[in-house]
């Protein structure tokens, strides 16, 4: 085998975008500049809470080299900066979602807060000119103190006069309160998780600028996620058709989580710039960056444990109010409550658990996930009060530990997660290992005889990674997707591009993505260029945050990898005048078994573009590329939604399913309407009738935040028509799901299952073989010619009827190797399985 | 009313107009388009804008570019050789001294004024030399070790 055969994956690779960081070729936001640039300075608050009285702009427009001046009042018909996840309260009303203007209108609600921006030739003649901008406030007072804020006099929301967003909890209550009544000792402890500024080294920037030619615009911008930030940017902000803006994140300097979000700046810049008609840049200077981005933690909370005479856990009762700043962020509402309350069992066995969450408003910066969001809260929360009981009970630490972990798996945690596996004991002992803390004691006394002080303490870490399943997010709020595009183009020389919508900001995505594909194709990594970060280059993606990169991302184009091995094998097969079944794909080359013919990667990839060589049925001619956009992204993330590395969680019904099983049943049974919006369901409203349609579809001015209720509520929605099977098996067809007596959520809100799921698959399989009997029959010649070998359909199927057509054929098909011939899509594309405009 | 200045920068010289209260971070920005020289910070804590005036260490966002008319201004686009990188350069990579790279232009430059012109023999040596640059990845550790088998490099280079 020559060398790139012996695989990349698990090597240690120097980082090839190391090279150009390292000699200064870096292109970072600022580093950008494109003719006729102009410059960006806003003016902000330095009141935490005031009324604006007015804001002169005049000495300010005539200042040098001032293109314009822009204020609250020329947002005041744009839509507010949307938050991506719903959380409903106890009481089953949606949190509270104030508008988010983009410039403060009528009010400042945190320092920091813009009130204008000044645009001009220079950097210099904008902040000049900013300060020309004058501003009358008339101060009120501020509620900072999230322990203050329910209630508080100081209202910061109109539409939340108790400044309360939510009220949300999970566990039982009265079951928790019970066992704390039988408790032998309750640790209690009340603390406060501080608020912290994420500071990235480089400072968020932007570049936009619009083509006034034919009305599109571009902005560069330090983002971890630009697909997410133009769909928000674009359907809820600024009403600019999706197409007609093009977002770039190029190489960006650290993230954090704080460039996951969509900024005021980066919306005010694209709007501006076809006012002013030129690029406009703004790079945050430190202070800004201290002032705006979104910080993370600010818990203040209480925590009991509840314990046996032996130590062992009963109960746990945990009460946070979380800040969220003056404003929601993206995602602000899920860091404190989802990503926080389902981690709260951490390694231990409590059996009752209650967490309850008040998500409250105050006159402070926009509070939102950072590194870990809501995890490391969680188990701050859990350690501290392990260690705080094992020393009230004198108990050691470690030993308190041992006699609660979870020892057997799978475990389902009372707060909604199940652990496949893990073995904390362990990992527990390797760490007192590391730890030398049998010899602590003496350390101590050294340290104490030079008059230091020496501690000791223990943490076991859990975490829920690689964020996803889109279904499961779905159910606890999430308005998007979690799921990742993969990519993988290959060009007639062999050489290949892959193009994946996660977002590399120090992670070494192009490493490590090329090491994935080198691995799988065995060809040299330097064959492989990996794309990340702008829109007009890649289909669609979800970003990189909550660990996912690789572990969606990744996977996702090592299913589209696979894909192409597969096409390969077919061309191969033909080149060698082999069957299929007797090629193999080893070491870079296309084998047939047993004999000692090959075709080495590249030469199938240059047969695939002179198509004349190759039988028609599998011409098509052009540079070979395959693309999983939604690659299996229901099991990806539910596989990857890691505890410890290994775990994942339970399906809705709480059965621990195989990880195989579970996705193909997931697939199966999710009609689109739950799926939420999605970038490839141009006729999602349909499915949720007239009034969804109206309500999906994106739209210009005001009513953008009526829209993101109405996504919300798309998603949420039931299918109008539910196809149920009276006892007979036949269809109750054109009854509404509400007139069946289907309740919301719940196994209602899905159509049939188990036997009359199969049901209505024998019905469709037996239409479909009356289909392709029909089809033969009539001798349509070219479709049958168009009919692959491979029985890819490549349609992209958006009909929810026809989609699940197609299933029972897929499976079907895949367990005779082979379709029957003239087998075509369902939706009758005209081409056979092979869509000719995928 | 600009201050024309005469310098050398990564070995070529410049003559150019300049505003009196230009930072040289700027200079080498936006009028160079030198943008490897990186600004993080605006009260000259991040180290992000470390170039060499004359062969040390300064941090380019507090100093005026006037003040470096005459001198030999180095910025990290100009220490590779004839397409080889600088020992430094080579030895953050192959430790995995940089993640985001933001930091690294400038870390890389203090490091090798930190070798060129201080006591660097012991880790605890090299961080404090390293103070004044901040990087929001890496945790310094794989910096601390770069910074190490440069020194080498480099003292085995000379």
């Amino acid at each position: 085998m020559n060398a790139p055969t012996e695989g990349f994956v698990g090597k240690s690779i120097e980082r090839r975008e190391d090279a150009r960081f390292l000699t200064g070729r870096g292109q970072y936001t600022d580093d950008i500049r494109f003719p006729n640039q102009s410059y960006a300075a806003f003016v902000r608050s330095p009141y935490a809470h005031a009324r604006i009285v007015s804001v002169k702009t005049d000495a300010a427009k005539q200042a040098d080299g001032v293109l314009g001046v822009f204020t609250g009042e020329h947002f005041r018909q744009i839509g507010g900066l949307p938050c991506g996840w719903l959380i409903t309260s106890l009481d089953g009303t949606p949190m509270k979602e104030p508008k988010h203007p983009v410039l403060a209108d009528g009010k400042v609600l945190h320092v920091g807060d813009p009130v204008a921006f000044v645009v001009a030739d220079t950097l210099a003649q904008a902040k000049a000119a900013a300060a020309l901008v004058e501003v009358e406030y008339e101060e009120l007072p501020a509620v900072v103190d999230p322990a203050k804020a329910a209630g508080s006099k100081s209202v910061v929301h109109d539409a939340a006069p108790d400044n309360v967003s939510f009220r949300w909890g999970i566990g039982d209550k009265d079951a928790v309160d019970a066992a704390f009544k039988s408790a032998a000792h309750v640790t209690r402890l009340e603390f406060r998780n501080n608020r912290l500024v994420p500071n990235a080294i480089e400072p968020r920037a932007v570049n936009a600028q619009c083509n006034v030619a034919d009305d599109t615009f571009t902005l560069h911008v330090a983002n971890q996620n630009p697909h997410v930030e133009r769909l928000l940017m674009c359907a809820f902000v600024l009403g600019i058709p999706e197409h007609k803006l093009r977002v770039v994140a190029p190489d960006v300097g650290g993230g954090f989580g704080s460039k996951i979000y969509l900024y005021n700046e980066d919306c005010a810049l694209v709007w501006a710039s076809k006012q002013v008609g030129r690029p406009i840049k703004w790079t945050a200077d430190r202070s800004e960056s201290f002032l705006t981005d979104a910080h993370g933690r600010d818990h203040v909370t209480t925590a009991e444990l509840a314990l046996d005479k032996d130590g062992k856990f009963l109960a746990m009762r945990v009460s946070s109010v979380a800040n969220l700043g003056a404003y929601l962020s993206t995602f602000a509402s899920a860091v404190p409550t989802i990503l926080f309350g389902t981690l709260l069992a951490g390694q231990y066995t409590t059996p009752k658990i209650r967490v309850d969450v008040t998500g409250v408003f105050t006159n402070t910066a926009p509070v939102d996930a950072y590194r870990g969001a809501g995890r490391p809260e969680a188990t701050y929360v859990v350690e501290r009060l392990v260690d705080t009981a094992a020393r009230e009970m004198k108990i050691d630490p470690v030993e308190l530990r041992r006699r609660n972990f979870i020892k057997e798996f799978p475990y389902a945690s009372p707060v909604g997660l199940t652990y496949d596996t893990g073995d904390y004991e362990t990992t527990l002992k390797r760490a007192t290992e590391l730890a030398d803390v049998k010899g602590f004691a003496s350390r101590r006394q050294q340290s104490e005889q030079k008059g230091l002080k020496r501690g000791l303490g223990y943490a076991c870490y859990i975490e829920a990674c690689g964020l996803g399943p889109s279904s499961i997010a779905g159910q606890l709020g999430a308005r998007a997707g979690l799921f990742e595009s993969g990519e993988v183009r290959v060009h007639p020389t062999g050489k290949v591009t892959v193009f994946t919508g996660s977002h590399s900001h120090g992670q070494g995505h192009e490493t490590t993505f090329a090491q994935l594909v080198a691995d799988k194709l065995g060809i040299p990594m330097d064959d492989i260029d990996i794309q990340h970060g702008d829109t007009a280059k890649i289909n669609f993606g979800m970003g990189t945050y909550g660990s996912r990169s690789l572990a969606v991302g990744g996977t996702a184009i090592a299913k589209a990898t696979d894909k192409i091995i597969a096409k390969g094998r077919k061309i191969a097969a033909h080149l060698m005048e082999a069957g299929e079944g007797d090629v193999v794909f080893e070491g870079g080359q296309f084998k047939v078994t047993g004999t000692d013919k090959a075709v080495p990667f590249g030469a199938v990839a240059i047969h695939r573009v002179r198509a004349a060589q190759l039988p028609a049925r599998q011409a098509r001619a052009g540079p070979e590329r395959d693309r999983v956009l939604r690659p299996e992204q229901l099991h990806l993330p539910r596989g990857q939604l890691r505890v410890r590395g290994r775990g994942r969680c339970a399906d809705r019904r709480g059965a621990h399913r195989p990880l195989h099983r579970g996705r193909r049943l997931r697939q199966r049974r999710q009609p689109d309407d739950r799926r939420g919006p999605g970038p490839r369901r141009a006729r999602a409203g349909h499915r949720a009738g007239a009034a969804g349609a109206r309500r999906l579809r994106p739209r210009l001015g005001p009513a953008a935040l009526g829209q993101l209720h109405g996504l919300r509520d798309a998603a949420r929605r039931r299918p109008a028509r539910v196809h149920r099977r009276d006892g007979e098996g036949h269809p109750v067809e054109g009854e509404s799901a509400r007139r069946q007596g289907l309740r919301r959520g719940g196994r209602d809100r899905l159509p049939a299952r188990g036997d009359q799921r199969d049901l209505r698959r024998d019905r469709h399989e037996e239409r479909a073989d009356a289909r392709d009997a029909a089809r033969r029959v009539a001798g349509d010649a070219r479709r049958a010619l168009n009919v692959s070998e491979d029985r890819q359909c490549r349609h992209s199927h958006t009909r929810r009827r026809r989609r699940w057509s197609m299933r029972p054929r897929l499976r079907r098909a895949a367990r005779r190797s082979s379709w029957p011939a003239g087998s075509r899509c369902s939706r009758r594309c005209g081409s056979g399985s092979r869509h000719p405009n995928r | 009313m600009g201050i024309t200045i005469s310098l050398k920068v990564n070995g070529r010289g410049f003559s150019r107009e300049v505003n009196p209260g230009m930072q040289l971070v700027d200079f080498l920005r936006e009028d160079l388009r030198l943008t490897g020289t990186h600004v993080g910070c605006d009260t000259a804590q991040c180290g992000a804008c470390t170039v060499h005036v004359d062969g040390r260490a300064v941090k380019a966002c507090n100093v005026l570019a006037v003040q470096a008319a005459g001198r030999e201004v180095t910025t990290i686009e100009g220490i590779a050789r004839n397409g080889e990188l600088h020992p430094m350069q080579a030895a953050f990579k192959s430790c995995h001294g940089l993640q985001c790279g933001f930091c690294t232009p400038g870390m890389v430059m203090s490091a090798i004024d930190l070798v060129q012109h201080h006591d660097h023999s012991s880790d605890a040596q090299i961080r404090e030399g390293l103070e004044g640059n901040l990087c929001r990845c890496t945790g310094y550790h794989n910096i601390v070790k770069a910074v190490r088998q440069g020194a080498q490099a480099m003292g085995a280079q000379r």
